[in-house]
């Protein structure tokens, strides 16, 4: 039987080492979506905590249809889609013409082919930090696609059936969150 | 098929999600525009550094809270 089924069937007994188990293996990929969905360490705490406890208490309606790590996922982008829809918290409202704040006041952006190589500037620590604060100038179902997409590597199959909706959809998203995040390197670059 | 059409497939081609018809026309497109060609080459660089992003480590005490809700 596969393992994650089987720590199911323990939690749902009642066991507390089998749900115990299954947020260990799980938490640091929960942690990262959550963190990366909302931009910033309180929020991912918050947010990987209620996506723990809505899944336990909804082990009951999980089947085994999907694999674990799909369904507790799909119940991680509702909570964090649904919990920052309801805070309606504007995450990052600075513009991006403007100097990004603290840190990354001095940071060079991103550029593609102009002498630069991505590869050289993402050696630069804060470099992470700045995509990241890119990420959050992104509307919420555009950031979410792509943390699904092209951070966590699910497939187009995966994401539309965690979001609950088609797979066309999740390409047409998908395409448009690229490009949307692709204007703003431009814009921010100068790109010639 | 013009650029416009062609850059709205861009991003599902490059993840092989085209179909074949829509295959052959982005690749016909693609070698003789420059322009598709650059933003492809983008779309590419994008996804690559959000792939090298680190997965993150999780609080140490996030079981230890998430127990304390739970009983």
């Amino acid at each position: 039987m596969d393992e994650d089924i089987e720590l199911v069937r323990q939690a749902l007994q009642g066991v507390e080492e089998g749900f115990e188990r299954l947020v260990a293996k799980y938490q640091d990929r929960v942690y990262t979506l959550c963190y990366r969905y909302s931009g910033n360490e309180e929020d991912a705490y918050d947010l990987a905590q209620e996506a723990f406890i809505k899944a336990y208490r909804s082990l009951g309606t999980f089947k085994g249809s999907s694999r674990f790590g799909t369904w507790l996922y799909r119940v991680t982008t509702n909570v964090c889609l649904d919990e920052m829809r309801r805070r309606k918290r504007q995450i990052q409202t600075q513009s991006l013409d403007q100097p990004v704040a603290g840190i990354h006041s001095d940071m060079k952006p991103i550029v593609f082919d102009n002498g630069i190589s991505i590869d050289e500037l993402y050696e630069q620590k804060e470099q992470a930090e700045y995509i990241q604060f890119l990420l959050n100038q992104l509307k919420p179902e555009h950031r979410m696609v792509l943390l699904l997409k092209d951070i966590m590597e699910f497939s187009y199959d995966e994401i539309a059936q965690m979001l609950d909706v088609s797979s066309g959809t999740i390409k047409s998203r998908l395409s448009r969150a690229r490009e949307l995040l692709r204007r703003k390197l431009l814009d921010r670059e100068h790109f010639p | 098929m013009g650029c416009s059409q062609v850059q709205l497939l861009l991003s599902a081609y490059r993840d092989k999600m085209t179909s074949r018809e829509e295959t052959q026309v982005v690749e016909s497109h693609l070698e003789s525009c420059v322009d598709c060609q650059d933003m492809l080459s983008q779309l590419n660089q994008i996804c690559l550094v959000l792939r090298t992003l680190d997965n993150l480590k999780a609080p140490r005490c996030l079981w230890q809270d998430i127990k304390r809700r739970l009983d």
